[in-house]
């Protein structure tokens, strides 16, 4: 067993020694910096950004910001949890840069209704999805279903549930009216619904 | 009567907290009564705690990611450049 981690959320004595070579300038702190976190930024510029030369792009953007803000890093938070929220600015700012193309209709994932309003096919009721759950490959589907969502609806199911941001703040960052956030975040969790419904024993799509 | 419609559409808010108290009523009712969407609100409810075990859990399963050594050569020299 690791010993508790003393204050999740504080710098270790060993990353305050690392923050004192980083503001220092040495080379080698910097090294260690990048080759100790990139891993981690790098998955998840990959969730964000389909490209992998934009998934690269954006991790080396990420740092070279973080160089320029490190006077400004107060060692309140970890450097992982700071680099961490770096990284999804960069990848969203990428996504804003982008020219958007056109995406698949996630329609024909979404739930239909007779015009009296009820549930036009019925739902069968998953099963405990815990312990499948539990199964690293499992997990492997459903990060690969994830991935299939449209990106407009990805990223604000990435940004809600995973970030667990709230929705004003995921608004702002994409520069969209909390109505909009809130509505493809609905049909995100939806689609994904529909995507996981072969996996957790609902009835096979036709 | 909310429609099978109506109730799912507010589903998020709902588990947000964020449906008004005048509808939580309602909401609850048809829910009592309908199978149909006991059933969506549970799928629902597992997609989004699946969802974040999986990602949670990605490093754990995949172990560390190789970054190519190129990347981590450009980012260091990237920092030395004016
Ligand atoms: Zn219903």
């Amino acid at each position: 067993m690791n010993p508790p981690e003393q204050g999740k959320d504080h710098a270790s004595a060993e990353e305050q020694t690392l923050i004192v070579g980083l503001r220092a300038g040495e080379g080698a702190a910097f090294e260690r910096l990048v080759r100790t976190q990139s891993g981690r930024m790098l998955s998840v510029a990959r969730r964000f950004l389909v490209s992998e030369e934009d998934a690269r792009d954006a991790v080396q953007d990420a740092f070279l910001s973080a160089f320029k803000a490190l006077p400004t890093f107060d060692g309140r938070a970890r450097l992982s949890t700071w680099l961490h929220r770096i990284v999804v600015n960069t990848c969203l700012m990428k996504l804003r840069s982008q020219r958007r193309h056109p995406e698949e209709s996630i329609d024909e994932l979404l739930p239909t209704f007779l015009s009296d309003g009820h549930q036009s096919k019925p739902t069968p009721r998953w099963g405990e999805t815990s312990n499948e759950v539990e199964r690293a490959e499992t997990r492997q589907i459903i990060r690969e279903q994830i991935a299939q969502l449209a990106e407009s609806h990805r990223t604000i199911l990435l940004l809600r549930d995973i970030e667990e941001l709230d929705t004003e703040t995921v608004a702002q960052m994409l520069d969209l009216s909390v109505a909009v956030v809130k509505v493809r975040l609905h049909r995100a969790r939806q689609a994904l619904r529909t995507l996981l419904d072969p996996l957790f024993g609902g009835q096979p799509p036709c | 009567m909310l429609t099978c419609k109506q109730l799912i559409e507010s589903l998020a808010d709902y588990l947000d907290g964020q449906l008004p108290l005048s509808r939580v009523a309602a909401f609850k009712l048809h829910l009592l009564c309908c199978d149909h969407c006991r059933s969506y609100l549970h799928n629902y409810e597992a997609t989004i705690v699946a969802s974040q075990e999986a990602l949670r859990k990605e490093e754990e399963d995949t172990g560390p990611i190789e970054v190519p050594e190129d990347l981590i050569q450009a980012i260091l020299k990237a920092r030395q450049e004016p």
